[in-house]
C-alpha cells in the first residue's frame, strides 16, 4: 500500500505492522551508514541499526509530530543508541580540536581547494574524520551525506541550533587544518 | 584591559569562506561514500520487525479487549445495583403511599354522618 505523504504512513504505521515496513525500508540504508561512520564495523553498525529500528517500534505509539520530522525522531534514537556505544567503549580517541588549543591560525594554511586527493591524504582526512569526538562526527555525517538542516542536526543532539552552527563551524577549522596539512605533505 | 578567553568566541581570523565550505564538503564525501548494508540483512531485519509489529499489535489488541471486558462487567454490575436499589425505592414508596391510603379515612367518610340503626 502507497501513502500519500510520511505523516500517513507513520500514523499507518502504529497499527499496521506492513507500513511500519515500509519506513523501515525508507530509512535502513541511512541508519546503517550513520552508525557505520562512528563505529567503522559491520557488525557493530547492524547490531546498531536493529537496536534502532526495535527502540523506534517500541517507542512509535508515543510518537507525536511536533513540527520535528519523523526522520529527525528516528536519527534521534540512533544517535542515544551512538552516545551509549562510545560510553560503553571507553576508549574512544579523541583529537583536541578546539580553536584555542590550536597553534595555528586557518588563514596562514593552505587552503582545502589545494587539497590533493590522493589515496594518502583521503586516509588522512578519514583517519581525522574517525577521531573527532562523537557529536562533530555525527554534525559531519549528517550535514555532509544525509544533507540535513542545522534545525534537524539540533533537533538529534538536542541542542540549539546556534550550537549547531558554532560546532559546524569548529568542525570545519578542524578539518580545514587536517586538508591543509595533508595538502603540505604531499607538496 | 579584558583578557577575554576565545573559549566561548569563534576567533575572526578562522572563518572559513563558503567556496572552502563547500570544498571540504565535497572532501568529506569522497572519502564518507554511502555504504549499504547487505540485502540478506535488511531484509532478514525487515523480517523480524514485521513479526514483532504483529506480536505487539496483538497484544494490545489483547489489552484493549480484556480491559473492554472488565470495563464493561464492571459497568455492569454498577448499573445492576444502581437498578436495583432505584426498584427497591420505588416499591418502598409505592408500599408507603398504600399503607397511607388505607389507615387515613376519606375526607367523605369523615363528613358522613353516623349510621343510625332503627330497630323496630
Amino acid at each position: 500500500m502507497s501513502y500519500d505523504n510520511e505523516r500517513d504512513l507513520v500514523i499507518a504505521a502504529k497499527v499496521n505492522p506492513e507500513a511500519f515496513g515500509e519506513l523501515y525500508e525508507k530509512y535502513v540504508a541511512r541508519i546503517y551508514n550513520y552508525h557505520y561512520r562512528h563505529t567503522s564495523s559491520r557488525t557493530e553498525a547492524e547490531d546498531l541499526t536493529s537496536r534502532t529500528f526495535y527502540r523506534a517500534l517500541r517507542s512509535l505509539q508515543s510518537y507525536r509530530e511536533t513540527g520535528a520530522p519523523f526522520q529527525a525522531w528516528l536519527f534521534r534514537i540512533a544517535h542515544n543508541l551512538v552516545v551509549n556505544w562510545y560510553r560503553d567503549r571507553q576508549n574512544r580517541p579523541t583529537v583536541s580540536t578546539d580553536v584555542e588549543d590550536a597553534p595555528l591560525l586557518v588563514s596562514s594554511i593552505v587552503s582545502p581547494e589545494a587539497w590533493v586527493s590522493t589515496a594518502e591524504t583521503q586516509q588522512k582526512l578519514l583517519d581525522v574524520i574517525q577521531s573527532l569526538p562523537e557529536d562533530r562526527k555525527t554534525l559531519i555525517v549528517l550535514k555532509f551525506v544525509d544533507h540535513m538542516s542545522n534545525a534537524e542536526i539540533a533537533e538529534i543532539l538536542g541542542r540549539t541550533e546556534g550550537a549547531i552552527k558554532a560546532l559546524y563551524h569548529r568542525t570545519l577549522i578542524s578539518l580545514k587544518r587536517a586538508m591543509s596539512e595533508g595538502a603540505e605533505d604531499v607538496q | 584591559m579584558f583578557n577575554r578567553s576565545t573559549k566561548k568566541y569563534v576567533v575572526l581570523q578562522d572563518y572559513v569562506p563558503l567556496r572552502e565550505q563547500r570544498a571540504i564538503e565535497r572532501a568529506v564525501v569522497s572519502v564518507l561514500p554511502p555504504l549499504h548494508p547487505t540485502r540478506a540483512f535488511v531484509e532478514q531485519l525487515n523480517q523480524d520487525l514485521v513479526a514483532e509489529a504483529w506480536r505487539q499489535y496483538e497484544t494490545r489488541a489483547t489489552k484493549t479487549n480484556q480491559t473492554l471486558s472488565f470495563l464493561g462487567l464492571f459497568s455492569g454490575g454498577v448499573l445492576s445495583v444502581v437498578g436495583g436499589l432505584a426498584i427497591w425505592l420505588l416499591v418502598q414508596r409505592e408500599h408507603e403511599k398504600t399503607s397511607t391510603d388505607l389507615s387515613v379515612p376519606s375526607r367523605r367518610q369523615a363528613t358522613a354522618p353516623p349510621a343510625i340503626s332503627i330497630s323496630a
